[in-house]
């Protein structure tokens, strides 16, 4: 719907199904708990790594209704520093991508 | 009121959810409410997804977020939480507030997480330093959503419904991308 006013979006999914379904832009999915969107509390290195991955796909994303699944794994994942500069760099490959159609 | 509201049904789930128990089994249930809640209370985009392509690096776009997590400040009108089909409405919320100020009105999620640091839903903090940084412009407002149901037509109907007016608001303000995030 933003899209349509001319935002561009991204959103973070926590239930695949449903971000597939209602035909979201572009999302990046995580399996984690509700109410963790960014994950675990507390921990930067963590929420800015979903905020890049969040950055990276609105840049790479081609396709609408498009999903990357970076697979973090909630308190098992280890997230290393993320650099200011990485934000707008993203690699050529930003992780498995499935789309709606 | 309908009997749903006069139960408080909402609020008791939600009660339960603060519960270490209550949120133990609504993660483990997880899927299982991923999938009942895709298959009974989502709607099939069936047309085209809407677009808007990204022409231009983050360090000259300016960026704002959209959660549903039920986050407003002390001062505002708190969601209405009894409401079965939930609440549309929305508030702002400053990019300069600070956590303290924030108050949640939600019951459908636990909120153990949120406690400890809400950024896990609205990372103020995460932003303003990216802002800082000059990764991109951090827009000087934010919004949340309550519980909404099953995006009504108060939502969507334009041009009164609510994520249009959140759409004005955010072009009113300059804004490129947003960031939308589920409580």
């Amino acid at each position: 719907m933003l899209e349509a006013h001319g935002i561009s979006t991204v959103c973070l999914s926590i239930n695949r199904d449903i971000s597939l379904r209602i035909g979201a832009p572009r999302s990046v999915h995580l399996r984690f708990p509700h109410g963790a969107a960014l994950g675990e509390p507390g921990q930067r290195n963590q929420q800015r790594t979903i905020l890049r991955d969040m950055l990276w796909a609105l840049q790479r994303l081609e396709r609408p209704g498009s999903m990357v699944e970076p697979g973090y794994r909630w308190r098992r994942s280890r997230y290393a520093e993320v650099t200011d500069e990485s934000f707008g760099q993203p690699p050529a490959s930003i992780g498995s991508v499935v789309s709606r159609d | 009121m309908s009997w749903w509201e006069a139960a408080k049904v909402w609020r008791r789930m939600g009660s339960a959810l603060e519960t270490d128990l209550g949120a133990r089994l609504n993660h483990a249930t997880g899927d299982v409410i991923n999938k009942a809640a895709g298959v009974f209370m989502t709607p099939t985009l069936t047309e085209d997804i809407p677009w808007t392509p990204v022409d231009k690096p983050p360090s000259e776009a300016t960026v704002s977020l959209v959660t549903t997590a039920g986050f407003h400040l002390a001062d505002d009108q708190p969601f209405d939480v009894d409401a079965a089909e939930g609440d549309p409405s929305f508030r702002e919320i400053p990019a300069s507030t600070s956590p303290d100020e924030l108050r949640i009105t939600h019951t459908h999620y636990p909120h153990r997480y949120v406690k400890q640091d809400p950024n896990v839903l609205l990372p103020l903090d995460r932003l303003r330093e990216l802002d800082e940084a000059g990764v991109f412009r951090l827009a000087p407002t934010l919004f949340s959503f309550g519980f909404g149901g099953t995006l009504t037509d108060a939502y969507v109907d334009p041009p009164e419904g609510t994520a249009h007016q959140v759409a004005r608001r955010m072009a009113e303000d300059g804004v490129d991308w947003a960031l939308l995030v589920p409580a």
